[in-house]
């Protein structure tokens, strides 16, 4: 039994030799009655080099401004953004660089112990006990994103920076209190605006609906009492 | 245990199944029938009536370089050849074939296409494992056979007198301009030479196709192959494929359907990634390729003899192989090849390897060589002298009516113009010289192959012998190709790793343009293809121009 065991475990061992000793012609004639099966082929997505998209992607994101002396002093806070046009360079399919032009709107809602208000035809924040005023306001910006882009099959990452231009800014106080009647709109010089804003932002798809997370450094309002930094959470549809 | 046992014995076939690596794994190594293959290789310009015309080919050395380097390169699974158009001589493809029989002895196929076949394509073809052939193409198998021109009578009616001295019943050219049919010596000399060439030729291919050399030789005799489908019947090939059909087979072999996925690499790209080995060691090959002549023409004496020194001078140079492909020429310019391949054997060990032919003059260079590898179709021998000495005198007289006189100071300075025979006392003197230089010639084989002079003389006498044969008479030692030469040469002095380096170099592209701008000091002269008929030389030329296959 031993002895069994041995030799064919010496024949395991030199099998492999047994195999590469067969002559090429012995080899063609097994190699010509296999069987070929015939593999699917693969579709190559076929990708220019540099592209330019209309309409590329639709965001809507929710600020977070409740740091530190600012908690309860924001409602819900929002912007919204899409592109206009975006040149991308893709060197690969799956690697992207981009540069956009989007726009956005943001508003910023103030709550009960806060308030935009105009002065001097420009915006300002106030401290406020006037429990049935609340007020909003909102600024249009356009924007150049700019951002690197992995596609891994349908997932996306993303990240980059934007630079903002604000263009127009506008608040608007609604009161509740029937006396005043106080439910106005006014458009700021947009002189407290911050002139030169940018935020970092990174962004995570799949196929085409995404979420982004996005960082600003800057406060929103340069003189005003105004968050120093925020950060906006939101969903987007890719369309590239 | 029983459990134990049933594993292992289910494991045999598993393993060596797994270990055949189902389908080829690689790249295919492909030989294209539009290249050709020349001794040195490189770029040679012909200037034409239509222009520049500029040929490549491949070296023979580099060719078995790479063909030996497959045989245990992962990367190439097989090779494939395209045997149209290939173009190398007889004992080259004899080497080629040599070395796929190694290829496909270590399990890598070879496979041959192409759409017609004759001898030296088939020759070629018949080391493939498959040969396949287009389904319209054709060819014929005629054997070995020599056509050969007699001029006597043309010459009488012009009035020349052309008057031959030699030494060797067997040295047969020159006979064309003497004689009006073949003399019985040239006829013996040819049958037994072309015998032995074929005989080589047939067992190969017999023995490559699974046939006996009397089945093949029926085959030839008879004539009973021709249109694609009387290959196939008679066993010479393995199948009929449009080229579409044959791209689809290579891609089974590789276990796909596209072809997109097959890799493929040409013999020109592989063999410019062989490595160069390390420098400082260095196996000189020293090419004596073509005729040899004094000046403007294939093989230049002196020039030759210079490098060969140069060689003796180099340090690096630890063994030299000496690849002779010539057959023959001048006796000077031999002489000079031989003194320094001489003066190199004392120094160095010498190797000999012939190609195609090492005749007459290409064998004196070599005799005394350390050793000598042949190819059983190789040419060699022709251990003889003769000289030729036209009279033209009557033809100018007689075709262009002009009356030659010559006047001297003694009654032999008309001797050597070429107007006038050779006098009786003229003609024994010539012979004399002829005498004396066939008896060195003898000299230099005795001394060098360790022989009597009488067994020299006795397979002497001009006669030409196949290799084959020559290695059964004592003038060549071992058949094999010019790797095994510089593996043989590198084993004499230890050398494991070591750098090849050829003399002449291939010529380049841009060598050809500087030659023709510059000149060359041998620039050839047309004229002095008519030297050897005054001087006398060692020629083997009749046979080696003649011998078809």
């Amino acid at each position: 039994m031993k002895k069994i065991i041995l030799i064919l475990s010496a024949l395991v061992a030199v099998a492999p030799g047994l195999s590469a000793q067969t002559p090429a012609g012995d080899r063609l004639s097994q190699l010509e009655e296999m069987v070929v099966v015939a593999k699917e082929k693969k579709q190559e997505h076929k990708h220019d080099v540099f592209q330019i998209n209309p309409l590329a992607h639709f965001g809507y994101g929710w600020h977070r401004l409740d740091a530190d002396v600012y908690a309860d002093r924001f409602g819900p806070s929002r912007e919204v953004f899409f592109n206009t046009i975006t040149l991308g360079i893709h060197p690969t399919s799956w690697v992207s660089l981009s540069a956009g032009l989007d726009l956005k709107w943001d508003k910023f809602k103030a709550d009960e112990s806060y308030m935009f208000a105009v002065v001097d035809d420009d915006i300002t924040t106030l401290d406020h006990a006037f429990s049935s005023m609340k007020s909003c306001f909102t600024t249009f910006s356009l924007t150049v994103p700019v951002a690197l882009k992995f596609e891994l099959g349908p997932l996306g990452i993303s990240a980059g920076s934007e630079f903002i231009f604000p263009m127009k800014s506008k608040t608007k106080v609604r009161s509740d209190y029937n006396t005043l009647n106080t439910d106005f709109s006014a458009v700021t010089k947009g002189g407290q605006v911050t002139k030169f804003q940018y935020d970092f932002f990174a962004t995570l798809s799949f196929e085409t609906i995404g979420v982004f997370f996005k960082y600003y450094p800057k406060p929103v309002l340069e003189k005003a009492p105004f968050p120093e930094t925020h950060y906006t959470l939101g969903i987007y549809l890719d369309l590239n | 245990m029983k459990r134990f046992i049933a594993f292992l014995i289910a494991l045999v076939p598993v393993a060596a199944f797994a270990a055949g690596d189902g389908f080829l794994k690689g790249k295919i190594l492909k030989l294209d029938g539009n290249e050709s293959v020349t001794e040195i290789g490189g770029s040679s310009f012909s200037l034409t009536l239509s222009g520049i015309s500029n040929s490549k080919s491949l070296s023979l050395l580099d060719v078995e370089r790479a063909l030996e380097k497959v045989v245990d390169d992962d990367k190439i699974a097989m090779v494939y050849i395209n045997y149209d158009h290939f173009s190398a001589s007889v004992s080259s493809i004899e080497e080629i074939r040599t070395l796929l029989g190694k290829i496909s002895a270590a399990g890598k196929p070879v496979v041959a296409y192409g759409a017609s076949l004759g001898n030296s394509s088939y020759y070629l073809a018949s080391a493939a494992d498959r040969i396949f052939l287009h389904p319209a193409g054709s060819g014929s198998l005629t054997g070995l056979g020599t056509t050969q021109y007699f001029l006597k009578d043309l010459f009488d009616s012009l009035g020349v007198e052309i008057q031959l001295i030699r030494h060797g019943k067997y040295k047969s050219a020159g006979e064309m301009y003497i004689r009006n049919d073949i003399s019985p010596e040239n006829r013996e000399q040819y049958e037994v030479l072309l015998g032995s060439l074929w005989s080589t030729i047939a067992e190969e291919i017999a023995a490559s196709r699974g046939l006996s050399v009397e089945e093949f030789n029926s085959i030839v005799d008879n004539l009973e192959v021709g249109i694609a489908e009387t290959w196939i019947d008679k066993g010479l090939i393995d199948g009929l494929k449009y080229r579409d059909e044959m791209e689809q087979y290579l891609c089974h072999l590789f276990g796909t359907t596209d072809p997109a996925e097959v890799e493929t690499v040409s013999i020109r790209d592989y063999i410019s990634s062989l490595k160069k080995g390390p420098s400082g060691k260095k196996i000189a090959v020293i090419y004596a390729d073509g005729e040899i002549v004094r000046s403007g023409g294939d093989i230049v004496g002196e020039k030759l003899a210079a490098q060969i020194a140069k060689v003796r001078e180099d340090e690096d140079v630890k063994a030299v192989v000496f690849r002779v492909n010539s057959p023959g020429g001048e006796v000077v310019a031999a002489d000079m090849i031989r003194r320094e391949i001489e003066l190199l054997k004392a120094e160095k060990p010498v190797v000999a390897s012939y190609g195609a032919y090492a005749a007459s003059g290409g064998y004196l260079i070599s005799a005394a060589c350390d050793r000598i590898f042949v190819d059983n179709t190789t040419l060699t021998g022709s251990i003889g002298v003769f000289g030729m000495v036209p009279a033209l005198g009557g033809a100018i007289k007689k075709v262009l009516k002009v009356n030659v006189v010559n006047i001297g100071t003694s009654p032999h300075s008309g001797m050597g113009t070429g107007m006038q025979p050779l006098t009786e006392e003229e003609k024994a003197k010539y012979q004399e010289s002829i005498e004396d230089i066939y008896d060195d010639f003898v000299t230099v084989v005795a001394e060098g192959r360790d022989m009597e002079k009488t067994a020299v003389d006795d397979i002497a006498q001009g006669r030409v012998w196949s290799g084959k044969d020559a290695l059964t008479i004592g003038l060549a030692d071992e058949k094999g190709t010019l790797l095994d030469a510089i593996d043989y040469a590198a084993s004499l002095v230890k050398l494991d790793k070591y750098r090849i380096s050829t003399i002449p170099e291939k010529k380049s592209f841009l060598d050809n343009i500087r030659e023709l701008k510059n000149g060359e000091s041998d620039d050839y002269d047309p004229l002095v293809r008519f030297r050897w008929l005054l001087e006398p030389g060692f020629h083997a030329m009749a046979i080696m121009q003649y011998i078809s296959l």
